[in-house]
Parts: structure tokens; sequence; C-alpha cells
């Protein structure tokens, strides 16, 4: 059954509490799964830049080179990095409501 | 030996204020070794890893000089990362999310585009002519500023923290990249762009040098392989030389412009910037 109503919540970095729809919350959820997806995978294809050398990427990878056993060590550090931020970015926005902050 | 002490010494001293000041330190590791008809060149192995040392020492500097800051906002994170919210009072969580939202699309940009940007600019005259860009941009960013240049009073990193979003923390942090291009100065378009989003001149500065640390130092850190490789051989004692000289320079800059931007603008070094790049320009093409 879907859910309906309104729910108070507050944003990360401001004191304002703003009323929004059940529907706003399940996107943020969405969001965040979707963050945490992405972040995995950035860091998993981290290690295969670092790992593996050009010639053994796959075709469809930036950084792929017919022949070449140079590893693309920055493209690895780029990818983490940003990885890194989507799983950070998925802790802050998946935090629950505070005692005596949000009200259902 | 590919770079004489001589060389590393002025080298050295002109990487260390060159680098804070916004006149784009790259730029004048460019055109002075071409002005003063050294056989240097920026695409050169030894010179790269020259240049990771002074880097290294300008990164180290900066830290220094700032480390009660970096202290305060490393807690800060660690406090927002624990809580799972940036409270509203906590200025310095604040200050460092924005320093890291700021960071890291410099960084992809730096680690994907620098080794091309590198390439395709390597010349004396392009670094003479971005120069005159450079002052252009500066003179811009003092005419569209948001913010009348006045002096002003309570905690900078409280003040930072209110008027900066985190769109305006990843767009100023972006300008970043433009510092790849020899001629273009990292504190320069990081300044202008803290003016345009509506900081002061002294809030702008500092901004600025808190967003240079990590990337100078991470930047730097990334090479030292070359540096204590066999890339290094012959070039050691110079870079040492050199980083320790950078080092002198940066710290004079830094205590010195931290103190200029309370009170002054940007004018100057854009006045600097184009007429060196002008006269540069003009003396290469003759």
């Amino acid at each position: 059954m879907p859910q309906t109503g309104r729910i108070a919540v507050r944003e990360p970095g401001s004191a304002r509490t703003e009323s929004v729809s059940c529907a706003v919350v399940e996107r943020g959820r969405l969001l965040v799964w979707l963050a945490v997806l992405v972040g995995l995978a950035l860091i998993v294809l981290a290690v295969v830049y670092w790992a593996e050398p050009a010639k053994s990427l796959p075709s469809w990878l930036p950084g792929h080179q017919e022949g070449s056993n140079h590893h693309h060590v920055k493209h690895g550090i780029a990818s983490f990095l940003v990885g890194l931020a989507c799983l950070v970015f998925a802790w802050f926005r998946s935090a629950g409501p505070r005692p005596g902050r949000a009200t259902a | 030996m590919p770079i004489s002490y001589g060389q590393a010494i002025l080298l050295g001293l002109l990487q260390g204020f060159s680098e804070l000041f916004p006149i784009s330190s790259l730029g004048h590791s460019v055109i002075l070794p071409r002005l003063l008809g050294w056989n240097i060149h920026q695409n050169d192995s030894y010179f790269i890893t020259f240049l990771v040392a002074t880097h290294l020492a300008t990164a180290l500097v900066l830290l220094g000089f700032f480390w009660r800051d970096w202290l305060r906002i490393l807690r800060g994170l660690g406090r927002s990362l624990r809580d799972r919210e940036i409270a509203p009072d906590d200025t310095d969580a604040k200050l460092g999310w924005l320093l890291v939202v700021g960071t890291i699309p410099a960084g992809i940009l730096g680690l994907l585009l620098e080794h091309k940007l590198r390439t395709v600019f390597a010349s004396a005259q392009s670094a003479a002519l971005f120069l005159m860009v450079n002052g252009l941009l500066l003179f811009a960013a003092e005419a569209l500023r948001r913010r009348a240049p006045h002096p002003e009073h309570g905690d900078p990193d409280d003040r930072i923290g209110r008027r900066l979003n985190w769109r305006d923390a990843v767009a100023v942090g972006t300008l970043q990249a433009g510092a790849l291009v020899p001629g273009i100065s990292r504190s320069g378009v990081t300044m202008g762009g803290g003016l345009l989003v509506g900081l002061s001149n002294e809030d702008a500065a500092r901004f600025a040098f808190l967003l240079a640390t990590p990337i100078i130092g991470a930047a730097a850190a990334l090479k030292l392989p070359e540096l204590f490789g066999s890339q290094g051989n012959g070039v050691r004692g110079p870079a040492l030389v050199g980083a320790l000289c950078a080092a002198v320079t940066a710290y004079l800059s830094v205590r010195f412009l931290m103190r200029f931007f309370e009170t002054n603008r940007l004018t100057p070094f854009a006045a600097y910037c184009l007429a060196a790049g002008l006269a540069c320009t003009l003396y290469f093409l003759v």
C-alpha cells in the first residue's frame, strides 16, 4: 500500500524544519541506495584500474589501449575519490530523524 | 647537472612566492628559464621532479601556517561523520565539507587532464599569453564582485561557512583546475571565484589557501616516487635547495598576503600579470 501524508524533516546543516510528503522521503531513500551502489561500483573500478594494465581493461572503459602495459593509477584515484564521495553522501542522507527534531 | 644550485635557488624562491601570490607559479617557471636563456623546459622529467619538491615544500608551509585551523577542521569533519549531520552552529564541519566538496572536482580534473594540458601549453609564449588572460580574469573578478571591499569583523570561518553554499564551493574548487594551464594562477582564480560568490578579499584569500593545501600536497605526494626514483638522480640536491628556498618565500608570502587582503584588492596583481604577460609576449615575438 503506498504511504501517504507528510513528515517533518530537517536538512543537514540547516536549522529549518520542513514538512515533506512521504513520496519525497521514498525518493530520498532511493537516492541513498543509488549513491551506495554507484560508490561501491566506482571503488571496484578503481581497484580494476590499479590492478590491470591498459591492454586488459574492457574496451568500453576510458584508458583501454591495445598492447599497453601502463597502469592507469590516476584514473583509479579519480574513480576511488568519486566513489568515496558517493558513500559519504549516502552516509549523511541515510541518517534517521533525531529525537525531538522530527515528527511524523 | 641538469639544474645548477644557482638556478635551483632562483627557481625555488620564485616558486614559493608565485604559488601563493595570484600570478601563476607554473607560468613563471616556464617563462623565467626562457628569458634567462636556460636550457630548462617544463616537460623535462628532471624539471618536473624539481617542481615536485618545491610544491611539496609549499604545501607543507601552508599546512604549518594553518595547522590550528586544519586541526579544528579535521575535528569538525570527524564530528559531522559521527553525528551524520552538519550541525548549524558547527563552523569547522561546514568549512571542512566545503573544502572537501571544492577539492574533489579540481582533483579529478587535475588527475585526468594534467598531462594533456602540460603537453599542449608547454611553451613560454603560451604561458605569457595566459598570464595576460590571468590578469584580465583578476580585473573581471574585482569588477563583478558581489560584496563591497570593506574590512570585516568576526570569525572568518564563520563568514565563509555562512556565505558559501555547496554549489559555490564546487564552482570555486573547479576553477582551480584552470591552474593546470601555465599562466593561469590557482590562487588567483580561486580568490576571484570567492569574490564572485560573495566573499570579501580576506575571506576569499583564506578559502583559496585552505583549498590549495590538499591539492598541492596531493599532487606533490603523487609524484614523490619520481623524486626518490631513478628520475631524481642528479637533481635531488638542487631540488632540496630549491624546496628550502620555496618554503621560505611561501611562508613570507602567506603571512604578507593574509594581512594584505584585509584591506587590499586583487587589482595590483591583475595589473602586474597583464603588464608582464604583454612584455614577455612582445619580447618572445621579436
